[in-house]
Protein backbone atom coordinates (compact mmCIF):
# COMPACT_ATOMS: atom_id res chain seq x y z
CA UNK A 1 0.00 0.00 0.00
CA UNK A 2 2.73 2.51 1.05
CA UNK A 3 5.17 1.34 -1.53
CA UNK A 4 2.00 1.84 -4.39
CA UNK A 5 1.65 5.26 -3.14
CA UNK A 6 5.24 6.41 -3.42
CA UNK A 7 5.60 4.55 -7.12
CA UNK A 8 2.33 7.13 -8.01
CA UNK A 9 4.15 10.30 -6.30
CA UNK A 10 7.30 9.46 -8.38
CA UNK A 11 5.34 8.85 -11.66
CA UNK A 12 3.74 12.41 -11.63
CA UNK A 13 7.15 13.93 -10.05
CA UNK A 14 8.52 12.04 -13.43
CA UNK A 15 5.54 13.73 -15.29
CA UNK A 16 6.25 17.15 -14.02
CA UNK A 17 9.48 17.16 -14.56
CA UNK A 18 9.43 15.78 -18.00
CA UNK A 19 6.99 19.16 -18.51
CA UNK A 20 9.48 21.57 -17.31
CA UNK A 21 12.41 19.75 -19.72
CA UNK A 22 10.07 20.61 -22.81
CA UNK A 23 9.17 23.93 -21.62
CA UNK A 24 13.10 24.88 -21.08
CA UNK A 25 13.86 23.21 -24.42
CA UNK A 26 11.29 25.52 -25.94
CA UNK A 27 11.56 28.66 -24.05
CA UNK A 28 15.18 28.23 -25.07
CA UNK A 29 14.21 28.88 -28.81
CA UNK A 30 11.84 31.85 -28.04
CA UNK A 31 12.43 35.27 -26.99
CA UNK A 32 11.15 35.79 -23.04
CA UNK A 33 8.28 38.12 -24.57
CA UNK A 34 6.59 34.97 -26.06
CA UNK A 35 7.92 32.22 -23.85
CA UNK A 36 9.63 32.79 -20.60
CA UNK A 37 12.01 29.85 -19.16
CA UNK A 38 11.31 28.18 -15.91
CA UNK A 39 14.19 29.94 -14.25
CA UNK A 40 12.98 33.65 -15.51
CA UNK A 41 9.73 33.01 -14.26
CA UNK A 42 11.31 31.28 -10.98
CA UNK A 43 13.11 34.77 -10.73
CA UNK A 44 9.74 36.61 -11.53
CA UNK A 45 7.85 34.81 -8.79
CA UNK A 46 11.19 35.69 -6.20
CA UNK A 47 10.81 39.28 -6.84
CA UNK A 48 6.49 39.16 -6.18
CA UNK A 49 6.90 37.60 -3.36
CA UNK A 50 10.02 40.41 -2.01
CA UNK A 51 7.87 43.12 -3.47
CA UNK A 52 4.98 42.00 -0.98
CA UNK A 53 2.29 42.02 -4.26
CA UNK A 54 2.62 38.26 -4.37
CA UNK A 55 1.20 37.90 -0.64
CA UNK A 56 -1.37 40.60 -0.59
CA UNK A 57 -2.91 40.13 -4.41
CA UNK A 58 -3.51 36.65 -3.05
CA UNK A 59 -4.72 37.63 -0.27
CA UNK A 60 -7.32 40.06 -1.37
CA UNK A 61 -8.50 37.22 -4.18
CA UNK A 62 -8.52 34.41 -1.75
CA UNK A 63 -11.03 36.66 0.44
CA UNK A 64 -13.43 37.18 -2.37
CA UNK A 65 -13.57 33.79 -3.51
CA UNK A 66 -14.30 32.39 0.15
CA UNK A 67 -17.09 35.36 0.18
CA UNK A 68 -18.63 34.36 -3.00
CA UNK A 69 -18.50 30.67 -2.35
CA UNK A 70 -19.84 30.86 1.22
CA UNK A 71 -22.82 32.44 0.21
CA UNK A 72 -23.03 30.43 -3.00
CA UNK A 73 -22.34 27.24 -0.76
CA UNK A 74 -25.72 27.95 1.76
CA UNK A 75 -27.41 29.57 -1.00
CA UNK A 76 -27.47 25.96 -2.84
CA UNK A 77 -28.10 23.96 0.50
CA UNK A 78 -30.74 26.03 0.72
CA UNK A 79 -32.76 25.89 -2.29
CA UNK A 80 -31.78 22.42 -2.81
CA UNK A 81 -33.93 21.91 0.34
CA UNK A 82 -36.80 23.87 -0.53
CA UNK A 83 -36.79 21.94 -3.61
CA UNK A 84 -36.93 18.94 -1.98
CA UNK A 85 -39.37 19.70 0.23
CA UNK A 86 -41.68 21.58 -1.81
CA UNK A 87 -41.86 20.01 -5.15
CA UNK A 88 -43.87 22.42 -7.27
CA UNK A 89 -41.01 24.87 -6.51
CA UNK A 90 -39.04 22.53 -8.25
CA UNK A 91 -40.57 23.15 -11.50
CA UNK A 92 -40.70 27.30 -10.45
CA UNK A 93 -37.16 27.35 -9.56
CA UNK A 94 -35.41 24.69 -12.20
CA UNK A 95 -35.47 26.40 -15.25
CA UNK A 96 -34.31 29.61 -13.81
CA UNK A 97 -31.07 27.99 -12.34
CA UNK A 98 -30.16 26.65 -15.42
CA UNK A 99 -30.95 29.52 -17.15
CA UNK A 100 -28.35 31.34 -14.49
CA UNK A 101 -25.95 28.61 -15.47
CA UNK A 102 -26.16 29.05 -19.29
CA UNK A 103 -25.63 32.80 -19.41
CA UNK A 104 -21.39 32.66 -19.93
CA UNK A 105 -19.85 34.33 -17.23
CA UNK A 106 -18.66 37.72 -19.67
CA UNK A 107 -22.26 38.27 -19.85
CA UNK A 108 -22.69 38.77 -16.07
CA UNK A 109 -19.36 40.84 -15.39
CA UNK A 110 -20.63 43.10 -17.98
CA UNK A 111 -23.83 43.37 -16.07
CA UNK A 112 -22.09 43.24 -12.38
CA UNK A 113 -19.34 46.09 -13.69
CA UNK A 114 -22.71 47.99 -14.64
CA UNK A 115 -24.58 47.39 -11.83
CA UNK A 116 -21.88 47.07 -8.82
CA UNK A 117 -18.95 49.45 -10.61
CA UNK A 118 -15.35 48.92 -11.26
CA UNK A 119 -12.96 48.34 -8.45
CA UNK A 120 -15.62 46.83 -6.14
CA UNK A 121 -15.48 43.81 -3.97
CA UNK A 122 -18.81 43.23 -4.53
CA UNK A 123 -18.53 43.24 -8.51
CA UNK A 124 -15.66 39.96 -7.85
CA UNK A 125 -18.22 38.42 -5.27
CA UNK A 126 -21.28 38.55 -7.59
CA UNK A 127 -19.69 36.82 -10.41
CA UNK A 128 -18.21 34.23 -7.81
CA UNK A 129 -21.91 33.66 -6.41
CA UNK A 130 -23.57 33.56 -9.67
CA UNK A 131 -21.01 31.34 -11.46
CA UNK A 132 -20.68 28.71 -8.26
CA UNK A 133 -24.35 28.36 -6.86
CA UNK A 134 -25.81 26.54 -9.88
CA UNK A 135 -22.83 24.21 -9.67
CA UNK A 136 -23.23 23.90 -5.76
CA UNK A 137 -26.71 23.43 -6.05
CA UNK A 138 -26.95 20.58 -8.19
CA UNK A 139 -24.36 18.78 -6.30
CA UNK A 140 -26.77 18.97 -3.17
CA UNK A 141 -29.89 18.70 -4.71
CA UNK A 142 -28.56 15.08 -7.04
CA UNK A 143 -27.44 14.03 -3.28
CA UNK A 144 -30.80 14.33 -1.98
CA UNK A 145 -32.12 12.23 -4.94
CA UNK A 146 -29.59 9.46 -3.80
CA UNK A 147 -31.12 8.90 0.39
CA UNK A 148 -32.62 5.46 0.40
CA UNK A 149 -36.23 5.97 1.32
CA UNK A 150 -35.65 2.52 2.88
CA UNK A 151 -33.25 4.06 5.65
CA UNK A 152 -36.09 6.63 6.87
CA UNK A 153 -38.69 3.86 6.64
CA UNK A 154 -36.15 1.95 8.89
CA UNK A 155 -35.81 4.70 11.24
CA UNK A 156 -39.25 5.40 11.59
CA UNK A 157 -40.04 1.85 12.34
CA UNK A 158 -37.87 2.40 14.91
CA UNK A 159 -39.35 5.82 16.33
CA UNK A 160 -37.13 8.08 15.39
CA UNK A 161 -37.46 11.58 15.67
CA UNK A 162 -37.43 13.72 12.21
CA UNK A 163 -34.12 15.01 13.88
CA UNK A 164 -32.59 11.75 14.31
CA UNK A 165 -33.36 10.64 10.94
CA UNK A 166 -32.21 14.03 9.35
CA UNK A 167 -28.49 13.82 11.40
CA UNK A 168 -28.60 10.16 11.14
CA UNK A 169 -29.57 9.66 7.72
CA UNK A 170 -29.95 12.50 5.48
CA UNK A 171 -26.90 14.33 6.78
CA UNK A 172 -24.42 11.52 6.35
CA UNK A 173 -25.82 10.33 2.70
CA UNK A 174 -25.22 14.06 1.36
CA UNK A 175 -21.75 14.24 3.31
CA UNK A 176 -20.51 13.13 0.54
CA UNK A 177 -22.30 15.16 -2.56
CA UNK A 178 -21.69 18.29 0.32
CA UNK A 179 -17.65 17.40 -0.08
CA UNK A 180 -17.80 17.62 -3.52
CA UNK A 181 -20.17 20.16 -4.00
CA UNK A 182 -17.79 22.29 -2.39
CA UNK A 183 -14.53 20.94 -4.27
CA UNK A 184 -16.33 21.79 -7.61
CA UNK A 185 -17.37 25.08 -6.30
CA UNK A 186 -14.20 26.02 -5.03
CA UNK A 187 -12.43 25.37 -8.54
CA UNK A 188 -15.07 27.45 -10.15
CA UNK A 189 -15.20 30.08 -7.54
CA UNK A 190 -11.40 30.63 -7.52
CA UNK A 191 -11.21 30.82 -11.55
CA UNK A 192 -14.38 33.16 -11.50
CA UNK A 193 -12.82 35.02 -9.30
CA UNK A 194 -9.66 35.89 -11.30
CA UNK A 195 -11.37 36.10 -14.24
CA UNK A 196 -13.22 38.83 -12.72
CA UNK A 197 -10.48 40.27 -11.16
CA UNK A 198 -9.08 40.93 -14.58
CA UNK A 199 -11.93 42.67 -16.25
CA UNK A 200 -13.81 45.04 -13.71
CA UNK A 201 -11.10 45.45 -10.08
CA UNK A 202 -7.65 47.14 -9.47
CA UNK A 203 -6.85 44.33 -7.22
CA UNK A 204 -6.13 40.69 -6.61
CA UNK A 205 -4.49 38.78 -8.95
CA UNK A 206 -6.64 38.51 -11.87
CA UNK A 207 -5.81 42.42 -11.74
CA UNK A 208 -2.10 41.41 -11.39
CA UNK A 209 -2.29 39.36 -14.59
CA UNK A 210 -4.29 42.19 -16.58
CA UNK A 211 -1.31 44.42 -15.48
CA UNK A 212 1.32 42.36 -16.36
CA UNK A 213 -0.58 40.97 -19.76
CA UNK A 214 -0.35 45.73 -20.61
CA UNK A 215 2.98 45.86 -19.97
CA UNK A 216 4.12 42.99 -21.80
CA UNK A 217 5.71 40.87 -18.85
CA UNK A 218 4.94 37.46 -19.94
CA UNK A 219 7.13 36.02 -17.45
CA UNK A 220 4.77 37.86 -14.36
CA UNK A 221 1.79 35.96 -15.97
CA UNK A 222 3.81 32.84 -16.10
CA UNK A 223 4.38 33.64 -12.54
CA UNK A 224 0.91 34.43 -11.14
CA UNK A 225 -0.18 31.13 -13.22
CA UNK A 226 2.00 29.40 -10.76
CA UNK A 227 0.67 30.48 -7.99
CA UNK A 228 -2.69 29.90 -9.02
CA UNK A 229 -2.42 26.47 -9.83
CA UNK A 230 -0.04 26.22 -6.33
CA UNK A 231 -3.57 27.65 -4.82
CA UNK A 232 -5.94 25.11 -6.29
CA UNK A 233 -3.51 22.14 -5.35
CA UNK A 234 -3.55 22.89 -1.72
CA UNK A 235 -7.43 23.34 -1.49
CA UNK A 236 -8.03 20.07 -3.45
CA UNK A 237 -5.34 17.55 -1.72
CA UNK A 238 -5.15 19.33 1.41
CA UNK A 239 -8.40 20.39 2.92
CA UNK A 240 -10.55 19.01 0.51
CA UNK A 241 -9.08 15.56 0.39
CA UNK A 242 -9.21 14.75 4.06
CA UNK A 243 -12.39 15.99 4.21
CA UNK A 244 -13.77 13.37 1.33
CA UNK A 245 -11.79 10.64 3.00
CA UNK A 246 -13.83 11.46 6.26
CA UNK A 247 -16.88 11.80 4.74
CA UNK A 248 -16.39 8.09 2.97
CA UNK A 249 -14.80 6.30 5.78
CA UNK A 250 -17.16 3.69 5.82
CA UNK A 251 -16.61 2.65 2.39
CA UNK A 252 -13.05 2.00 2.67
CA UNK A 253 -11.76 -1.62 4.20
CA UNK A 254 -9.59 -0.82 7.16
CA UNK B 1 -51.03 -23.91 25.25
CA UNK B 2 -51.01 -21.00 28.46
CA UNK B 3 -51.16 -18.24 25.80
CA UNK B 4 -53.01 -15.32 26.95
CA UNK B 5 -56.42 -14.68 24.83
CA UNK B 6 -55.05 -10.81 24.51
CA UNK B 7 -54.62 -10.07 20.80
CA UNK B 8 -51.77 -7.71 20.45
CA UNK B 9 -52.74 -6.75 16.50
CA UNK B 10 -55.87 -7.45 14.91
CA UNK B 11 -56.19 -6.61 10.77
CA UNK B 12 -60.17 -6.64 9.56
CA UNK B 13 -60.77 -7.15 6.07
CA UNK B 14 -57.74 -5.17 4.72
CA UNK B 15 -57.52 -4.50 1.35
CA UNK B 16 -54.32 -3.19 -0.63
CA UNK B 17 -53.58 -2.58 -4.22
CA UNK B 18 -51.10 -0.54 -6.05
CA UNK B 19 -50.79 1.89 -9.14
CA UNK B 20 -49.26 -0.54 -11.96
CA UNK B 21 -49.30 -0.67 -15.93
CA UNK B 22 -52.85 -0.46 -17.08
CA UNK B 23 -55.32 0.17 -13.59
CA UNK B 24 -54.61 -1.21 -10.50
CA UNK B 25 -52.70 -4.44 -9.16
CA UNK B 26 -54.51 -5.90 -6.04
CA UNK B 27 -52.47 -7.72 -3.44
CA UNK B 28 -54.38 -7.51 0.00
CA UNK B 29 -58.19 -8.53 -0.93
CA UNK B 30 -60.16 -8.49 2.27
CA UNK B 31 -57.41 -10.51 4.78
CA UNK B 32 -58.64 -11.32 8.21
CA UNK B 33 -55.86 -12.36 10.69
CA UNK B 34 -55.48 -11.98 14.71
CA UNK B 35 -51.92 -12.14 16.28
CA UNK B 36 -52.10 -13.19 20.48
CA UNK B 37 -49.80 -11.82 23.05
CA UNK B 38 -46.85 -14.29 22.93
CA UNK B 39 -47.68 -16.21 19.97
CA UNK B 40 -46.40 -16.84 16.97
CA UNK B 41 -47.48 -16.89 14.08
CA UNK B 42 -45.92 -18.20 10.64
CA UNK B 43 -47.30 -16.58 7.27
CA UNK B 44 -46.48 -18.72 4.20
CA UNK B 45 -47.90 -18.10 0.62
CA UNK B 46 -46.27 -17.87 -2.91
CA UNK B 47 -43.62 -15.91 -3.91
CA UNK B 48 -45.23 -12.21 -4.79
CA UNK B 49 -48.70 -12.78 -2.73
CA UNK B 50 -48.35 -9.85 -0.85
CA UNK B 51 -46.69 -10.77 2.56
CA UNK B 52 -44.23 -8.14 2.74
CA UNK B 53 -46.83 -5.83 1.82
CA UNK B 54 -48.64 -6.75 4.57
CA UNK B 55 -45.85 -6.60 7.20
CA UNK B 56 -45.17 -3.10 5.72
CA UNK B 57 -48.92 -2.39 6.25
CA UNK B 58 -48.35 -3.86 10.54
CA UNK B 59 -45.17 -1.79 10.62
CA UNK B 60 -47.08 1.49 9.87
CA UNK B 61 -45.02 2.09 6.71
CA UNK B 62 -48.24 1.43 3.58
CA UNK B 63 -51.48 2.55 3.96
CA UNK B 64 -54.49 0.44 3.68
CA UNK B 65 -57.17 1.35 0.77
CA UNK B 66 -59.78 0.02 3.02
CA UNK B 67 -60.40 -2.46 6.32
CA UNK B 68 -59.06 -1.55 9.48
CA UNK B 69 -55.90 -2.40 11.73
CA UNK B 70 -56.16 -2.34 15.41
CA UNK B 71 -52.83 -1.57 17.10
CA UNK B 72 -51.64 0.37 20.56
CA UNK B 73 -49.59 3.17 19.06
CA UNK B 74 -47.56 2.28 21.91
CA UNK B 75 -46.94 -1.80 20.88
CA UNK B 76 -42.57 -2.05 20.34
CA UNK B 77 -42.44 -2.63 17.20
CA UNK B 78 -39.19 -4.62 15.67
CA UNK B 79 -39.11 -4.99 11.80
CA UNK B 80 -36.45 -7.68 10.65
CA UNK B 81 -36.50 -6.91 6.84
CA UNK B 82 -36.58 -8.82 3.80
CA UNK B 83 -33.15 -6.89 2.70
CA UNK B 84 -30.89 -5.81 5.57
CA UNK B 85 -31.53 -1.90 6.38
CA UNK B 86 -28.42 -0.98 7.97
CA UNK B 87 -26.92 2.33 8.14
CA UNK B 88 -23.53 1.84 5.95
CA UNK B 89 -21.87 4.71 7.95
CA UNK B 90 -22.29 3.42 11.33
CA UNK B 91 -20.59 0.05 13.15
CA UNK B 92 -22.27 -2.85 13.70
CA UNK B 93 -22.62 -1.16 17.00
CA UNK B 94 -23.60 2.10 16.51
CA UNK B 95 -26.49 0.51 13.76
CA UNK B 96 -27.96 -1.35 16.68
CA UNK B 97 -27.79 1.49 20.13
CA UNK B 98 -29.19 4.36 17.39
CA UNK B 99 -32.89 2.53 17.95
CA UNK B 100 -32.02 1.72 21.61
CA UNK B 101 -31.82 4.96 22.60
CA UNK B 102 -35.52 5.47 21.59
CA UNK B 103 -36.85 2.54 23.96
CA UNK B 104 -33.88 1.53 26.53
CA UNK B 105 -31.73 3.20 29.25
CA UNK B 106 -28.03 2.83 28.18
CA UNK B 107 -26.66 0.56 30.57
CA UNK B 108 -29.83 -2.22 29.45
CA UNK B 109 -29.20 -1.42 26.03
CA UNK B 110 -25.93 -2.09 26.17
CA UNK B 111 -26.02 -5.23 28.08
CA UNK B 112 -28.57 -6.41 25.84
CA UNK B 113 -26.52 -5.51 22.67
CA UNK B 114 -23.40 -7.17 23.77
CA UNK B 115 -24.87 -10.44 24.95
CA UNK B 116 -26.69 -10.90 21.28
CA UNK B 117 -23.93 -9.61 19.70
CA UNK B 118 -21.78 -12.34 21.51
CA UNK B 119 -24.67 -15.07 20.65
CA UNK B 120 -24.83 -14.49 17.30
CA UNK B 121 -20.67 -14.37 16.86
CA UNK B 122 -20.88 -10.88 15.80
CA UNK B 123 -19.13 -9.50 19.08
CA UNK B 124 -15.66 -9.61 17.20
CA UNK B 125 -17.05 -7.11 14.35
CA UNK B 126 -18.70 -4.18 16.53
CA UNK B 127 -16.36 -1.74 14.79
CA UNK B 128 -17.08 -2.90 11.74
CA UNK B 129 -19.31 -1.05 8.80
CA UNK B 130 -21.72 -3.34 7.44
CA UNK B 131 -19.87 -2.99 3.73
CA UNK B 132 -17.23 -5.09 5.67
CA UNK B 133 -19.61 -7.61 6.15
CA UNK B 134 -20.97 -10.73 4.40
CA UNK B 135 -24.11 -10.96 3.34
CA UNK B 136 -25.03 -13.64 6.52
CA UNK B 137 -23.27 -11.56 8.89
CA UNK B 138 -25.63 -8.62 7.75
CA UNK B 139 -28.82 -10.31 8.12
CA UNK B 140 -27.94 -11.11 11.86
CA UNK B 141 -27.08 -7.70 12.52
CA UNK B 142 -30.54 -7.27 11.48
CA UNK B 143 -32.01 -9.83 13.55
CA UNK B 144 -30.00 -8.30 15.91
CA UNK B 145 -30.90 -4.81 15.58
CA UNK B 146 -34.83 -6.14 15.87
CA UNK B 147 -34.07 -8.12 19.49
CA UNK B 148 -31.96 -5.53 20.79
CA UNK B 149 -35.16 -3.04 21.17
CA UNK B 150 -37.00 -5.77 23.41
CA UNK B 151 -39.77 -5.60 21.29
CA UNK B 152 -43.42 -6.53 22.04
CA UNK B 153 -44.15 -7.14 18.69
CA UNK B 154 -41.30 -8.56 16.32
CA UNK B 155 -41.93 -8.97 12.82
CA UNK B 156 -39.31 -10.81 10.61
CA UNK B 157 -39.90 -11.15 6.45
CA UNK B 158 -37.66 -14.49 5.63
CA UNK B 159 -34.91 -13.42 8.61
CA UNK B 160 -32.63 -16.57 7.88
CA UNK B 161 -32.57 -16.76 3.60
CA UNK B 162 -29.45 -16.50 3.63
CA UNK B 163 -27.32 -18.09 6.26
CA UNK B 164 -26.28 -21.76 6.12
CA UNK B 165 -27.85 -24.44 7.78
CA UNK B 166 -26.33 -24.84 11.08
CA UNK B 167 -26.40 -21.19 11.33
CA UNK B 168 -30.13 -20.88 10.72
CA UNK B 169 -30.85 -23.56 13.38
CA UNK B 170 -28.31 -21.74 16.07
CA UNK B 171 -30.85 -18.43 14.83
CA UNK B 172 -33.79 -20.05 15.26
CA UNK B 173 -32.71 -20.87 18.85
CA UNK B 174 -32.03 -17.74 20.02
CA UNK B 175 -34.87 -16.38 18.21
CA UNK B 176 -37.10 -19.15 20.60
CA UNK B 177 -35.16 -18.52 23.62
CA UNK B 178 -35.78 -14.41 23.38
CA UNK B 179 -39.26 -15.25 22.46
CA UNK B 180 -39.45 -17.63 25.89
CA UNK B 181 -37.86 -14.68 28.73
CA UNK B 182 -39.65 -11.95 26.83
CA UNK B 183 -42.94 -13.14 25.73
CA UNK B 184 -43.11 -11.09 22.69
CA UNK B 185 -45.39 -11.43 19.89
CA UNK B 186 -43.98 -13.16 16.67
CA UNK B 187 -44.91 -12.55 12.99
CA UNK B 188 -42.41 -14.60 10.64
CA UNK B 189 -43.04 -14.71 7.13
CA UNK B 190 -41.22 -17.90 5.74
CA UNK B 191 -40.53 -20.28 2.57
CA UNK B 192 -39.66 -23.08 4.44
CA UNK B 193 -42.22 -25.39 5.51
CA UNK B 194 -39.69 -26.61 8.47
CA UNK B 195 -39.30 -23.37 10.09
CA UNK B 196 -42.83 -22.86 10.07
CA UNK B 197 -43.80 -26.21 11.87
CA UNK B 198 -40.92 -25.61 13.99
CA UNK B 199 -41.26 -22.27 15.21
CA UNK B 200 -45.05 -21.40 14.71
CA UNK B 201 -47.63 -22.25 17.06
CA UNK B 202 -50.13 -21.32 13.98
CA UNK B 203 -49.39 -21.51 10.88
CA UNK B 204 -51.34 -18.77 8.21
CA UNK B 205 -51.51 -20.27 4.38
CA UNK B 206 -52.13 -17.39 1.71
CA UNK B 207 -53.60 -17.60 -1.29
CA UNK B 208 -51.86 -15.99 -4.71
CA UNK B 209 -52.77 -12.71 -5.06
CA UNK B 210 -55.03 -10.71 -4.42
CA UNK B 211 -54.20 -12.44 -1.34
CA UNK B 212 -56.53 -14.14 1.91
CA UNK B 213 -55.84 -16.98 4.27
CA UNK B 214 -56.80 -19.85 2.60
CA UNK B 215 -55.74 -22.17 5.53
CA UNK B 216 -54.87 -22.15 9.19
CA UNK B 217 -53.10 -24.61 11.43
CA UNK B 218 -52.62 -24.66 14.72
CA UNK B 219 -49.71 -26.79 15.93
CA UNK B 220 -50.57 -28.42 19.14
CA UNK B 221 -47.35 -30.56 19.68
CA UNK B 222 -44.93 -29.14 21.95
CA UNK B 223 -41.71 -27.73 20.29
CA UNK B 224 -39.30 -29.58 21.63
CA UNK B 225 -41.03 -32.82 20.11
CA UNK B 226 -41.20 -31.54 16.67
CA UNK B 227 -39.40 -33.51 14.17
CA UNK B 228 -40.79 -35.34 10.92
CA UNK B 229 -41.11 -38.43 12.85
CA UNK B 230 -44.28 -36.91 14.86
CA UNK B 231 -47.14 -37.68 13.16
CA UNK B 232 -48.40 -34.18 13.27
CA UNK B 233 -45.60 -32.01 11.79
CA UNK B 234 -45.36 -34.44 9.07
CA UNK B 235 -48.84 -34.36 8.22
CA UNK B 236 -48.70 -30.09 8.56
CA UNK B 237 -45.17 -29.92 6.67
CA UNK B 238 -46.81 -31.83 3.64
CA UNK B 239 -49.75 -29.65 3.68
CA UNK B 240 -47.72 -26.37 3.57
CA UNK B 241 -45.64 -27.89 0.43
CA UNK B 242 -48.77 -28.69 -0.98
CA UNK B 243 -50.25 -25.23 -1.12
CA UNK B 244 -47.05 -24.76 -3.32
CA UNK B 245 -45.38 -22.04 -0.80
CA UNK B 246 -41.67 -23.83 -0.82
CA UNK B 247 -39.34 -21.78 -3.37
N1 LIG C 1 -44.75 -0.13 -3.77
C1 LIG C 1 -45.26 -0.95 -4.70
N2 LIG C 1 -45.74 -0.47 -5.85
C2 LIG C 1 -46.29 -1.30 -6.77
N3 LIG C 1 -46.37 -2.62 -6.65
C3 LIG C 1 -45.90 -3.16 -5.51
C4 LIG C 1 -45.32 -2.37 -4.48
N4 LIG C 1 -44.93 -3.19 -3.48
C5 LIG C 1 -45.26 -4.42 -3.87
N5 LIG C 1 -45.84 -4.43 -5.08
C6 LIG C 1 -46.38 -5.60 -5.79
O1 LIG C 1 -47.25 -6.24 -4.91
C7 LIG C 1 -47.13 -7.65 -4.99
C8 LIG C 1 -46.82 -8.20 -3.60
O2 LIG C 1 -45.53 -7.80 -3.21
P1 LIG C 1 -44.86 -8.30 -1.85
O3 LIG C 1 -43.51 -7.71 -1.79
O4 LIG C 1 -45.78 -7.99 -0.73
O5 LIG C 1 -44.79 -9.86 -2.10
P2 LIG C 1 -44.21 -11.01 -1.16
O6 LIG C 1 -45.32 -11.91 -0.84
O7 LIG C 1 -43.45 -10.42 -0.04
O8 LIG C 1 -43.21 -11.75 -2.17
P3 LIG C 1 -41.83 -12.50 -1.86
O9 LIG C 1 -42.17 -13.79 -1.20
O10 LIG C 1 -41.25 -12.71 -3.21
O11 LIG C 1 -41.03 -11.59 -0.99
C9 LIG C 1 -46.04 -7.92 -5.99
O12 LIG C 1 -46.65 -8.24 -7.22
C10 LIG C 1 -45.31 -6.62 -6.11
O13 LIG C 1 -44.82 -6.45 -7.41
MG1 LIG D 1 -41.50 -10.33 0.46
Amino acid sequence: MRNSIFTKAAISAAGILAVLALWQALAAKYPPLILPSPVETLEALVELWQSGRLWANSLITFQRTLAGFGLAFLAGIAVALTLHAFSFCRWMLQPLITIVQIIPPVVWIILAVIWFGVAKDTTVIFLVFVVTFPVVFINVFSGFGGIDAKLVEMAEVYRCSPAQVIIHVYLPSLLPHLVSAASVGLAFAWKSAVFAEFIGSSSGVGFALSMAYSNLETEKVFAWTVILIVVMFAFEYGVLGAAKRRATRWVHHE
Amino acid sequence: MNREQQAVLELKQIHKSFAAAGGRLKVLAGLSLRLYHGEIVALVGPSGCGKTTLLNIIAGQLRVDRGELDKSPELRTAYVFQEPRLLPWKTVEANIALVQQNFLTSDEARDFRSRLLEETGLAAYKDAYPLQLSGGQRQRLELVRALAVRPQLLLMDEPFQSVDLALRHQLQKLVLEEQTSEQFSILLVTHSPEEAVLLADRVLILSDKPAVILREITISTPRPNRSYKNEEIALISEEILRAGVGS
